[in-house]
């Protein structure tokens, strides 16, 4: 990409030398113009091939869904892989986003629809308990700092055992902050379906974390 | 009566008011399972492992990567163009009309009348005319390679109207060449 430039000024009495003025933050300037943008036109430069454009979206929306997937799947490298395939099938299907809904809901759409594929061909392997990293919260003792971390791996371990649909619907329930009816649109079913999944997935969790589930 | 699934969850969230559900003050089952979905609801808020900082960066070069990847495959497959897909429709559609045509006909059955039925059809259809045509055989050997949704992908599935367009984007001369082609494959003698 040729730098852009600003203007040039040359000596006419004195050929010896010549200025250029470059401008050195023309390609950030491009990057943080797109920052800038909203939704819609981020989707519309995309689909324009600006390049840098769909980079953008994947800064803004690849914690939430590398976490989507980590909950699905309970381990970083599945949940990894899961997560450049969703952006990856966001990236081809870009076009049939219509904003109906927002961007982020939509490739929650696509993350629960690829985990879900990934759940129905590969048994799940969860987290090794070695690999836990533990949040650091100096208000804690080493022990309870240990004993919180082994019951977070627990808790995650057991949603992984959850049927899909339970999974599914709990998940975005309880971590993505969507309401039945978004969760209903998302998985193609009723609101009455998604709460008597979220309602048997939280009775299923009772359970298998009383068995001691890891 | 006991509280249903739904209104103990909601009960749960908090969308819905205790004040609302006078059944839970005189059902210990119900109060039960209330506490027991609330208990649960509050293990449930642990958060992922937050990976090494580098991650997101790293993770970020691997989509740039696969979706330019992917931009470059799909470039590589319509960078043939509209034009030559429309041609190879065209030409592939000339040649079945070929090897059609080419199909021996079961020689009339005066004895029992006009009606033809299925049965009638030559047993070595296969083995004579269409199987040792050359056309057909490309044809076969083509379209044998391609599954539907690969066609589909790539966009050379048959839409409806895709034909027409096909032939609208023909020159003129290259119209009269099919216009010959179609009426020597169409003429009785089958050319």
């Amino acid at each position: 990409m040729a730098p852009f430039l600003v203007r040039t000024l040359a000596r006419t009495a004195d050929p010896a030398w010549e200025l250029t003025v470059v401008r050195n933050d023309a390609i950030p300037m491009r990057d943080a113009a797109l920052a800038t943008l909203g939704e819609a036109e981020l989707v519309a430069a995309c689909l324009a091939g600006r390049a840098g454009a769909f980079d953008v979206i994947v800064d803004r929306h690849r914690r939430a869904v590398y976490q989507l997937c980590y909950r699905f799947v309970g381990n970083h490298e599945d949940a990894s892989d899961l997560s450049q395939d969703v952006f990856l099938r966001a990236f081809r299907g870009l076009r049939n986003f219509k904003g109906q809904s927002s961007l982020g809901t939509w490739l929650y759409r696509i993350g629960v629809n690829v985990c879900l594929n990934r759940l129905s061909a590969k048994v799940p392997v969860n987290e090794p308990i070695e690999k836990h990293q533990y949040v650091d919260d100096n208000a804690e003792s080493p022990s309870e700092r240990m004993l919180r971390g082994e019951r977070a791996l627990q808790v995650r371990a057991a949603i992984t055992r959850l049927p899909r649909k339970q999974r599914a619907a709990l998940i975005l329930r309880m971590y993505h902050d969507m309401s039945h009816q978004e969760i209903a649109d998302t998985l193609g079913s009723s609101v009455g379906a998604v709460k008597a999944n979220v309602f048997h997935a939280l009775q299923n969790l009772k359970k298998l974390l009383a068995d001691g589930v890891s | 009566m006991h509280l249903t699934s739904e209104e103990l969850l909601d009960l749960a969230e908090g969308t819905r008011p205790e004040s609302a559900a006078p059944h839970l003050a005189r059902c210990d089952k119900c109060r039960q399972q209330l506490n027991d979905l609330r208990d649960v609801m509050a293990t449930l808020q642990v958060d992922v492992p937050e990976p090494s900082p580098l991650f997101w960066d790293h993770l970020s070069a691997r989509v740039s990567e696969a979706v330019a990847s992917d931009a470059k495959s799909a470039r590589s497959w319509f960078g043939i163009g509209r034009w030559s897909w429309g041609v190879a429709a065209t030409v592939s559609a000339v040649v079945l009309a070929i090897a059609v045509s080419r199909i021996p006909k079961p020689p009339p059955d005066t004895a029992r009348g006009s009606v033809t039925t299925v049965a009638e059809v030559p047993a070595d259809i296969g083995s004579t005319a269409t199987a040792d045509d050359p056309s057909f055989l490309l044809l076969r050997d083509l379209a044998g390679s391609l599954d539907w949704d690969a066609a589909a992908e790539v966009g050379i599935g048959m839409d409806v109207g895709s034909a027409d367009t096909a032939v609208a984007e023909l020159s003129d001369a290259e119209r009269t060449e099919l216009q010959r082609l179609l009426r020597e494959a169409m003429s009785p003698t089958g050319a």
